[in-house]
């Protein structure tokens, strides 16, 4: 499956678009996690705790809107994004969308 | 079968020396008759010399450094975490102590307080329950970043 985040993929032509696939997750870290986190604060640099959470909602998402595009039936994702929000502190919640097409190269 | 593991625990140790002289002779005769044992025990041979001849890579300063940091830093967690738990135990359980034998607290006040901390206690279990269950199959558990 490929995933690109432009509209067109460059040596292929988009013979049937399949439409719109996303998936979505959102995740969160345990109580332990949170309050390291919290104390990284005090200190500064990378909370790897949450690099960890972010990291596993995007594969997440990813794969969820893979799976979708599979169901359709297509071989490619064009305009892929990312898109996140707030439900709950701590917490990761992330969107991934793009539009299932089937491509042949050119 | 029994056969052929015999040979093989021969072959081991014809690899390693550590046959007697009459079982070497003994099993120099058995690869002299077939060819293909032969050719299998010079591959063993190979084997053994390349991995006898292999270096362990010492670890650089840095990936020492490295070591020693991670394992101060998960100690020094761990304790800490130990220290913290022990600590909210000891003061929610004295809490709930003096809760409950407060003479000035009306009953239906204990009653409701037990019930809310009861009920606390028994959907974080269920929450905790269906996270173990659902752990196991968690592929993302791994991604680092």
């Amino acid at each position: 499956m490929m995933i690109v985040t432009t509209n067109e993929i460059p040596g292929k032509r988009i013979v049937k678009t399949l439409g719109l696939v996303r998936g979505n997750t959102i995740r969160c870290r345990s109580i332990v996690r949170d309050i390291t986190a919290f104390l990284k604060h005090f200190v500064g640099g990378e909370i790897e705790d949450y690099t960890k959470l972010f990291g596993e909602s995007r594969e997440q998402a990813l794969d969820r809107m893979i799976e979708e595009a599979h169901a359709l039936q297509a071989n490619a994702i064009v305009g892929h994004r990312f898109a996140s929000s707030e439900i709950m502190a701590g917490a990761a919640e992330l969107l991934a969308y793009g539009t299932a097409v089937w491509v042949e190269d050119l | 079968m029994a056969g052929d593991e015999r040979q093989q625990q021969l072959m081991m140790a014809y690899v390693d020396d550590e046959l007697d002289p009459r079982e070497r002779e003994e099993f120099r005769a058995q690869m002299a008759a077939d060819p293909e044992l032969a050719r299998e025990v010079t591959q063993f041979q190979n084997l053994a010399t390349m991995t006898r001849d292999l270096k362990l890579k010492e670890p650089t300063d840095y990936e020492w450094d490295r070591f020693w940091a991670s394992l101060f830093n998960r100690l020094e967690r761990q304790t800490g975490w130990v220290l913290f738990s022990l600590g909210v135990l000891l003061l929610v359980g004295y809490a709930a102590f003096e809760f409950l034998s407060a003479d000035s607290i009306e009953l239906p006040w204990k009653l409701g307080g037990c019930g809310l901390f009861a009920g606390a206690g028994l959907l974080f279990l269920s929450v905790l329950r269906g996270r173990l269950r659902t752990m196991k199959y968690d592929r993302y558990r791994g991604v680092k970043r």
